[in-house]
């Protein structure tokens, strides 16, 4: 009968190996507990999958640009400079935030309303409203509902196909 | 600053390579996940103290299981790609006297299907937190 032990170990396993080796304490430590939950027969799939995820961060550090890991802000630019279809979703993204935030404004205007009048009724900062007039910040669905509350109108006029 | 120059909030922020291999697992669609990382990205505006909400749809609070630890979830409350109920993790790193702001780390994302998170679900966001300590 063969063992699985007994055939030779393959590049990635001592790639691992090595990797694990060279890893400070701390960070054994926690590939040795990420093991433990992988291992554990009650641990559900997904949980097991975010275990495996983890080990693979301890052991291969996730370097760009000389930094660890990757900046969120800059990810959107990278994607675009890769994929047609990327380019394309942002171009739809900015597209609907610069509609909704050209709406808002046009609203105030027709209703009154300053951006820290609207602030006072939703109760946030005045910082909040210029925020999304100057699109850095898609609202949620249920923020444009309060906005369109505030303002005393029907969400599409903000969203259209809020639904 | 952002890479274009424009001064974005007072933090920045960065994923783990976990995280983003669970933003493609959940959100298989390029434009799902680019929806989800802009609102990731109202995380420039985490409130410090008493600065007020910047972001008023910022749904955030810390994880009461992991006190003391910085470690918070982010709550989206939109379907996006079939999914509602969307968490993302996110750890607030200390400041390094080198760096001009404060770094938020994106530990994971995923949809939240029970009210409590899991003993192992925990561990992980405690385990990626010390991965990251390890190496600043």
């Amino acid at each position: 009968m063969t063992n699985s032990l007994d055939k030779p170990l393959d590049a990635q396993s001592l790639a691992l190996l090595r990797a694990y080796v060279e890893c400070s304490d701390e960070v054994r430590e926690v590939v040795g507990e990420m093991v433990r939950i992988v291992s554990d027969e009650n641990t559900d799939r997904e949980d097991r999958e975010m275990a495996l995820l983890t080990i693979k961060d301890a052991l291969f550090p996730f370097v760009i640009n000389d930094q660890n890991g990757m900046n969120l802000e800059e990810a959107d630019a990278m994607a675009v400079s890769v994929s047609e279809e990327a380019k394309n979703a942002i171009a739809d993204l900015d597209r609907e935030e610069e509609e909704f935030a050209t709406r808002l404004q046009k609203l105030m205007i027709e209703k009154g309303v300053t951006q820290q009048q609207l602030a006072e009724k939703l109760k946030v900062g005045q910082p909040a409203i210029s925020n999304m007039l100057n699109r850095q910040c898609r609202p949620q669905r249920r923020t444009i509902y309060r906005i369109a509350g505030a303002l005393g109108v029907n969400p599409e006029e903000l969203w259209p196909n809020i639904e | 600053m952002s890479s274009t120059g424009k001064l974005t909030g007072a933090y920045w922020v960065r994923a783990t390579r976990a995280a983003l291999s669970e933003g493609h697992k959940w959100f298989p669609r390029v434009r799902d996940r680019m929806i989800v990382r802009r609102h990731a990205l109202k995380l420039r505006w985490f409130p410090r103290g008493s600065d007020g909400e910047h972001v008023q749809d910022l749904d955030w609070e810390y994880i009461k299981s992991l006190p003391g630890e910085q470690i918070g979830e982010l709550r989206i409350h939109d379907s996006i790609g079939g999914h509602d109920n969307i968490r993302v993790i996110f750890w607030v790193a200390p400041q390094k006297s080198t760096d001009p702001m404060q770094t938020i780390w994106i530990l994971s994302v995923f949809q939240k299907k029970r009210d409590d998170f899991t003993a192992a679900q925990l561990a992980t966001f405690r385990a990626r937190k010390k991965i990251l300590e390890s190496r600043l």
